[in-house]
């Protein structure tokens, strides 16, 4: 039973070695190789989705900054705008205000004027005709006739003058 | 699960052909045909307990049983029967084709012709499916879960076509003396010793190339006092044989202890039938043998697989170990003893 054989030892060896050979060239090769080339190609397939991963992260990340600002930014512009139109506005009401008060004062003014003028030519003309409806009083010897005609006369043209305005 | 009990099958009945026939060969010349039963032999055979008692029936089956297990100058083949096989002598050393011989040149033909189709793919960075795929697994095992943590990147890389032939090789002589017609060759301590040798050789040559030889020499004084080394040289010299000459006898024992305990539990069947004498106890017997050969059969499908695995992770740990030697300290390696 546990008597060793050399012939069986010798030929254990040869188809041991043989079939090493053989199966290195016809099988491991190839099979370790793939394996090899497997792995490298999914490390290398990891290594440029974790790339591409870190890129899209960056660029959403900027993006998002970018995004930020520019709201920021927007925000910004429309309270600078509201605030520019509110004074504008303000501006604008405040000037209104001032012309028409000065437009009203103004002619308030022209009024009193006109009207104290229209009031200073009635009295002068008034006086004037006085004097001279004295003047023709005095300058003549009145009859009651005359004297009636005057003031008639006087009157009338006094309606005239009022008739028409200066 | 269904093919090994079909092959479990098959394989009791040519064990149980065989037995009956070998069991008639010390008595009569007649061949018994493949149904033969117990009252067959007996009527045949004329073998009866009577004439020769249940010592010298049990003898003959111990026979019958080294017989079956032996390595042998002839073959049996299905249909064509007994074939003899070639008798070679070279330089004076018996080098014949025998049976396990044979059986190792089909399990190297039959690795060859699976192993190259399972290899070959359109591209090398294809993921091979069904059979390939299952190759690939195991390769892949081999070299990431043995060679490499075993004997580090480089060398488990170079170690691996090695590693996984050693694997396929013993796996494929174990699981061939499963099938009917079949002999293990790995139950044979030549074979055995052969392999274990490569082992060896590799082992040694691996610790002579990392540590130098002075390096490997100085390993075999065990790092102690040189007062010490005559008691510490031939320790030390012995150790590198003890691990190789485990290797070699554990497959050995394992691969031969489960056909002696199936042929065994057949034999019961011939043993309680009393060559025919008694052919009710032989019979009431066989149904108990059958169910335990079967259960002992799939018990040796995995211990082929095991025994496979268990050789070549000892290789890588041994082969590795010794390479490694120049990593650890003369002290620690003291102190480890």
């Amino acid at each position: 039973m546990l008597q060793l054989h050399t012939g069986l030892i010798v030929w254990t060896i040869i188809i041991f070695v043989l079939l090493l050979f053989i199966l290195r060239k016809v099988a491991w090769k190839p099979i370790v190789g793939g394996l090899e080339e497997r792995t490298k190609k999914v490390k290398d397939s990891l290594e440029k989705a974790e790339a591409a991963q870190r890129a899209a992260e960056s660029a959403r990340s900027e993006y998002e900054a970018m995004m930020a600002k520019a709201s920021k930014e927007a925000q910004e512009l429309i309270a600078r705008s509201r605030k520019d139109a509110e004074a504008v506005r303000d501006k604008i009401v405040a000037e209104a205000q001032t012309n028409a008060d000065q437009l009203l004062q103004r002619t308030k003014r022209e009024i009193d004027l006109a009207s104290q003028k229209a009031l200073d030519e009635i009295k002068q003309t008034a006086a004037e005709l006085s004097i001279n409806i004295a003047g023709r009083i005095i300058g003549k010897s009145l009859a009651a006739k005359d004297h009636q005609d005057l003031i008639r006369q006087a009157l009338s043209e006094m309606h005239n003058l009022s008739g028409e305005p200066n | 699960m269904t093919g090994a009990f079909i092959c479990s099958t098959i394989t009791f009945l040519t064990l149980f052909c065989k037995t009956a026939t070998v069991d008639l060969q010390g008595e009569s010349q007649h061949s018994t045909a493949p149904h033969a039963d117990t009252s067959h032999v007996a009527t045949t055979g004329g073998h009866g307990a009577a004439s020769h008692g249940e010592a010298g029936h049990s003898e003959d089956i111990g026979a019958v049983i080294i017989h079956h297990i032996s390595d042998d100058n002839k073959i049996e083949l299905p249909f064509a029967g007994e074939v003899h096989l070639p008798h070679i002598e070279l330089f004076g050393i018996d080098l014949s084709i025998t049976k396990h011989v044979v059986m190792m040149m089909v399990a190297a033909v039959l690795l060859i012709v699976l192993l190259g189709i399972a290899a070959r793919r359109r591209s090398p960075t294809e993921v091979p499916t069904g059979f390939a795929g299952a190759i690939e697994i195991v390769v892949e095992f081999i070299r990431n879960q043995i060679a490499i943590p075993n004997m580090g990147e480089a060398l488990g890389s170079k170690f691996t076509p090695y590693l996984c032939t050693a694997f396929f090789f013993i796996l494929t002589c174990n699981l061939l003396g499963l099938i009917p017609y079949g002999s293990t060759a790995t139950g044979n301590v030549s074979v055995t010793a052969a392999l274990a040798s490569l082992t060896f050789i590799m082992t040694q040559a691996m610790g002579i190339k990392a540590n130098g030889l002075g390096g490997y020499l100085k390993h075999l004084t065990g790092g102690v006092h040189p007062a010490m080394w005559i008691i510490m040289v031939p320790v030390e010299f012995l150790g590198l044989f003890t691990k190789p000459f485990a290797l070699c006898i554990r497959l050995y024992a394992n691969m031969t202890a489960g056909h002696v305990v199936i042929l065994s539990l057949i034999s019961l069947i011939f043993i309680f039938g009393k060559g025919g004498a008694s052919p009710i106890a032989g019979y009431g017997i066989a149904p108990v043998s059958v169910a335990f050969s079967l259960f002992v059969n799939m018990l040796e499908l995995l211990v082929a697989f095991l025994q496979a695995y268990i050789f070549t992770l000892l290789s890588s740990l041994f082969i590795g170990a010794a390479a490694a030697h120049a990593d650890h300290g003369e002290a620690e390696h003291g102190a480890s003893h």
